[in-house]
């Protein structure tokens, strides 16, 4: 990272989210931003196993392999708004409120 | 061939940055192939937002997503030997524009540094081996 | 289908059969023969399968996208996943391309006497200079046609007249007659020398500089299930021959010169001639799309421009990729390594990554992204599901193999 405001987005992905009681919603696998006033602002960050269906683009035959298993209902992963993440230390990225709390 | 560069998209568009853009070969004015996305930088704001602001090319950026060490490791070995003297190279992210699956930049690949390892190569050797421009 | 468009699927099938044999292939079929007669040809059937389809697809996901097989599996998985099986197939493309000089070094001390290691430089230079000079086209067609020599195997295997019954019962799959770790160390490098990764790059990039798109899709079938089948006719014709020549006499295979007397047996002295010959060629077009591999993998993965029909000064990293690729590689000749134990070495490591760079195939070929509605159907997906757990299991036992039964 060269300075304190910068932050590589490549190096976020494989970066695992904890929450303050370091509970670990999983690691970043795919980012999501959105066309603002002419600015692309990141909105959402997804994490786990869903996150990575999701970046290979899989969710397709991912759900249906994980279908064949009885485990499509439960594809792991969060998708976690903005404004509950915290990248004060972009190396360590932090829930600003509890794993629960995130849908 | 700029004439062909496709507008902003609307306001509200989503984006998947890693399925997206990163890795993504890109793709100049002139539809010359001019390297990988090997990196995304954002900005922080004071008003809290993360915003997108360029796009990296350069092979110190790629390695140092596996490791750290040895992205420093090249990117010292590229200041002491390489043509571009280890820097990685920026494109402004309002030149950027995801088309299909490739990732079309408003540059003149040529001008810039995305392409001078090729030039080099061309100037130093392989133009002066016979054939080369059969 | 159009009559221009035929003798394009027509002379896609032949080069195809010309151009299937390698250092590998012929290595790994003569020991097969020598050591298990006709008990082999399973898999070699098997092998040719997984082939029919690994070939197909990249060329489907190349004339669709107008991406390379590289290009997606780095844009899909990133490059902290990509770097593995790059670096991996650097290594194996090091050893492998300098066993297929090997074999044309070999080819030319059997016609000439001279020592294979002798011949290297000059050798890794024609390679070089057909490279340099070569469009695409001439490349794949001209050297893969003049392969077509190896037709021989199969006349030879005919005029053997081998017993059909016992030819027909190699096709089932059997336990070992005897040494079953050899046995399957044989299995297992005739699958690694079939099932090569650099076919899946080399096949797509063949098809981008070919200018495919979706109104050859048809083609990229027909060539890669009948070009890939009659061209597996041309390895079982070495097995057979093999089977039929070395086989009664004891023969094992540990040197090139004891696989020229299968055609010895059949044709007399030319038969050895007729072996250096289909060698030498066989070996030379594998050593083009060996080295044209690595400047290609190297640089769909850094995303440079390519291609072998553009001049040099045109993609000089391109040019410059191969270049160091086959100066490497011609060290592992210079120095006098065995080219075969350095071939039945390669292709046992192989093997070992071959799950690495088949796995993401499922992916990529069920990606709309890149395939539009030519996605794979459920069929394909599921034998590419069967073949990449084949993949895991022979890169699990490849390795102890080796030691067990490679002699």
């Amino acid at each position: 990272m060269v300075s304190a405001r910068e932050i590589h987005l490549e190096r976020l992905i494989g970066c695992k989210v904890y929450d303050s009681e370091h509970r670990c919603a999983g690691a970043i696998e795919e980012i999501e931003a959105e066309l603002q006033d002419g600015e692309w602002v990141v909105v959402k960050v997804l994490t786990g196993p869903i996150g990575m269906l999701t970046r290979l683009s899989s969710l397709g035959v991912g759900g249906w392999l994980l279908g064949l298993l009885g485990a499509r209902k439960s594809i792991g992963g969060y998708e976690i708004e903005w404004r509950h993440l915290d990248l004060a230390d972009p190396a360590r990225p932090r829930l600003t409120c509890p794993l629960g709390d995130i849908g | 061939m700029a004439d062909d560069f496709p507008d902003m998209p609307e306001n509200g568009t989503r984006l998947r940055l890693a399925r997206d853009v990163l890795d993504s070969q890109m793709v100049d004015r002139e539809h010359r192939q001019s390297g990988k996305v090997d990196g995304i930088v954002a900005e922080l704001r004071d008003d809290g937002r993360l915003v997108i602001t360029a796009v990296e090319n350069g092979l110190p950026e790629a390695v140092s997503r596996v490791s750290p060490r040895v992205g420093d490791w090249i990117a010292a070995l590229g200041r002491r030997w390489g043509v571009r003297k280890g820097e990685v190279y920026r494109i402004p992210f309002n030149k950027v524009r995801r088309t299909g699956i490739e990732v079309r930049i408003d540059v003149d690949a040529v001008a810039t540094p995305l392409l001078d390892w090729e030039k080099w190569l061309n100037d130093h050797i392989v133009r002066h081996i016979p054939g080369a421009r059969w | 289908m159009k009559p221009g468009k035929l003798l394009q699927v027509a002379l896609g099938v032949l080069t195809s059969i010309g151009g299937f044999l390698d250092v590998g292939a012929i290595a790994t079929a003569a020991d097969a023969g020598a050591s298990f007669r006709f008990s082999l040809l399973w898999v070699v059937l098997i092998g040719t399968i997984c082939v029919i389809f690994l070939v197909e697809m990249p060329g489907r996901l190349a004339a669709v996208s107008k991406h390379s097989y590289a290009d997606a599996v780095r844009e899909r998985f990133g490059f902290q996943f990509y770097i593995w099986p790059i670096l991996a197939e650097f290594v194996v493309d090091f050893l492998v391309l300098g066993a297929e000089i090997g074999g044309v070094c070999i080819a030319l001390q059997l016609l000439t006497g001279i020592a294979f290691h002798w011949w290297a430089i000059p050798v890794a230079l024609a390679v070089w200079l057909t490279a340099w000079l070569g469009t695409f086209d001439f490349i794949e067609n001209g050297v893969a046609l003049l392969g077509l020599i190896t037709l021989a195997f199969v006349a030879g295997a005919i005029v053997l007249h081998p017993p059909w019954g016992e030819v027909a019962r190699g096709f089932v799959p059997a336990p070992a007659p005897h040494e079953p770790a050899h046995y399957w160390f044989t299995a297992v490098s005739i699958m690694g020398a079939l099932i090569s990764p650099y076919l899946l790059y080399f096949y797509s990039s063949g098809a981008i500089e070919d200018g495919w798109g979706k109104q050859d899709l048809t083609m990229n079938r027909l060539v890669a299930g009948v070009g890939m089948s009659f061209g597996s006719l041309v390895q079982m014709g070495v097995l057979v021959t093999a089977a039929m020549v070395l086989a009664p006499r004891g023969i094992g295979v540990d040197q090139y010169g004891q696989i020229a007397l299968t055609l010895v047996g059949p044709f007399g002295k030319w038969g050895y001639y007729l072996f250096a010959v289909s060698l030498g060629i066989t070996c030379f077009g594998a050593c083009m799309e060996q080295a044209l591999e690595t400047g290609f993998i190297v640089s769909q993965a850094l995303g440079w421009n390519w291609g072998q029909s553009k001049r040099p000064v045109d993609a000089t990293r391109f040019t410059m990729a191969y270049t160091l690729s086959i100066a490497a590689s011609t060290v592992l000749m210079v120095v006098g390594i065995d080219p075969l134990k350095l071939t039945l070495f390669s292709m046992a490591l192989t093997a070992v990554m071959l799950p690495l760079v088949v796995t993401p195939l499922l992916v990529i070929m069920n990606d709309k992204h890149y395939l539009g509605e030519h996605t794979n159907g459920w069929v394909t997906n599921a034998v590419v599901g069967l073949i990449i757990g084949l993949t895991f299991v022979m890169a699990v036992v490849a390795i102890p193999l080796e030691y067990l039964g490679g002699g």
